[in-house]
């Protein structure tokens, strides 16, 4: 548990919904739904715990016994050396000996980092639970490659981005919640390729709108009514079941009720 | 279909990495699709043509779009009235409400099979490369050029199968390297020159199984080892990775 993640968390939710949801790992497999597996590993070298989310497709494919962390990597694991290098050494003789010293870390930590619990790949990040490449970033929880953003939970490819929940691809999004390739919005719930979107709900490939719905502005008390529907039902979703079901990549699909 | 100045980069690529080529890059598709997340295919709803998304998790089922055919939505309407609570809302849009693909914006040039690109050029087979130029089978590019079957590299240059790179050129086989140029088959490297088979260095050049040597020694053991890598790939269009490699997994 980590109580400044848990902070941020109600403080974001309490923007979206008007509510504040508590605690995080109650929400983990609604959040984690559409980022990489986490998975607990011991490392082989020095037994030593980490956690990898397998956000990249290359992290399947790396044996498992032969990650370290990063203090592995930068320590015991840079002083193994092969055997023997011959002066006309084949590449079958060298390739025999390279499972001895082949330890893959792929965990970067650059500039100063603190209260991160669970999170592999920081720079100047702090307050972070079982996220990935968390760059000049604060408040992040399940989510995976955010760039200077804040309160950004269950998201992927977040950049410059504030109170987020299960966002993706998005640039300067700030109150958004299930959007997907957004870009210089706010109050944006289940929006799709979306540009200079204000207050707006399931709105797809569109630019310059507020107070719309499906695209269509609709005026600010219309607006109003219809986003009390939607975040009413989102909340009675989440506290009695965890989760909702509808999401960004379900808005479009036959399978939707 | 690619271009053919794509195959003629790659070719290029081979040639500098390897001081020769390895074949044509239509013969190694296998071998560098995968390392990057693969493109995403659907089929439009307006005209039934393929289109590319850059993210895995769109739905099988649903409505697309290409990018280029944005402008044939009709004007969308909305029964305010009809919205009563969450099935009628989700209701009410559903008939508005595309997926889109193919998003390359920006000033990008021969961008093909691809989408969530700006300024980019020759591209095939790739998500979300920025102003990067001869990229196949990538994604997520950054102030790049010349990179195949690769992942996560920002202003790097010449790399075929490369993983999470950084400031670097000249990378094969190599993942988690910074600021670092001539490395082959190796792993989290930091300002790290002319190194084959090691892993987790910092500062350090003519290095072969994290053994450092003299200059000399080094180039002449690198001629040779990367004679022998090409010439198997010449033959397979394949060689193991660096992962498998770590399995003791041979050629």
């Amino acid at each position: 548990m980590n109580q400044e993640v848990e902070n941020a968390l109600s403080t974001t939710t309490k923007l979206l919904f008007g509510k504040e949801l508590t605690p995080l790992d109650e929400y983990e497999g609604w959040l984690r739904q559409h980022i990489g597996e986490g998975e607990n590993i011991k490392t082989k070298l020095t037994g030593e715990n980490i956690r990898l989310i397998k956000q990249y497709r290359f992290l399947e494919l790396i044996p498992k016994e032969k990650i370290v962390s990063f203090y592995e990597g930068e320590t015991k694991a840079s002083e193994i050396k092969i055997k023997e290098l011959k002066e006309n050494m084949t590449l079958n003789e060298l390739l025999q000996e390279i499972p001895e010293i082949a330890y893959f870390n792929v965990d970067v930590q650059v500039g100063k980092n603190k209260n991160n619990t669970e999170t592999m790949g920081l720079e100047d990040t702090v307050n972070t639970y079982r996220a990935n490449d968390a760059f000049n970033s604060k408040n992040i929880a399940y989510s995976s490659y955010t760039k200077y953003s804040e309160f950004i939970f269950g998201s992927f490819r977040v950049f410059y981005s504030k109170f987020c929940i299960n966002c993706y691809n998005c640039v300067r999004a700030t109150v958004a919640f299930e959007c997907d390739s957004v870009k210089d919005s706010t109050n944006a719930y289940f929006c799709h390729n979306c540009e200079n979107v204000h207050d707006a709900l399931f709105c797809s490939n569109a630019k310059n709108l507020k107070y719309a719905v499906g695209n269509v502005e609709v005026g600010r008390d219309a607006y109003q009514r219809v986003r009390k529907i939607l975040v009413d039902g989102i909340i009675k979703s989440l506290e009695k079941k965890g989760g909702f079901e509808t999401d960004i990549f379900n808005t479009s699909s036959e399978q939707t009720v | 279909m690619f271009n053919q100045k794509l195959d003629s980069a790659f070719r290029s690529t081979c040639r500098t990495l390897f001081k020769q080529e390895l074949g044509s890059l239509e013969e190694f598709k296998t071998y560098l699709t995968s390392t990057a997340e693969p493109i995403t295919k659907r089929t439009s709803s307006i005209s039934g043509k393929d289109i590319y998304l850059y993210y895995s998790e769109y739905p099988k089922e649903g409505r697309f779009i290409s990018y280029a055919e944005l402008e044939r939505l009709k004007k969308p309407t909305l029964d305010i009235n009809a919205i009563k609570d969450i099935d009628s809302l989700l209701d009410c849009i559903k008939d508005t409400f595309f997926y889109c693909g193919d998003k390359n914006l920006g000033r990008c040039i021969e961008v093909n099979a691809s989408d969530g690109s700006m300024d980019a050029g020759f591209v095939f087979e790739s998500n979300a490369i920025y102003d990067s130029q001869y990229a196949a089978y990538s994604n997520i590019l950054l102030s790049s050029k010349f990179i195949f079957g690769s992942t996560y590299s920002a202003f790097t240059n010449s790399i075929i199968r490369g993983y999470h790179n950084y400031r670097s050129t000249r990378l094969f086989q190599t993942g988690y390297s910074n600021s670092s140029s001539d490395l082959y088959f190796s792993w989290h490297m930091g300002n790290c020159r002319e190194c084959l088979f090691s892993f987790n260095q910092k500062n350090k050049q003519h290095m072969i199984g994290n053994i450092e040597l003299q200059r000399e020694k080094y180039l002449s053991l690198k001629e040779k080892l990367l004679e022998e890598v090409a010439e198997i790939m010449q033959k397979k269009k394949s060689f193991p990775t660096i992962f498998k490699i770590a399995k003791g997994v041979q050629p």
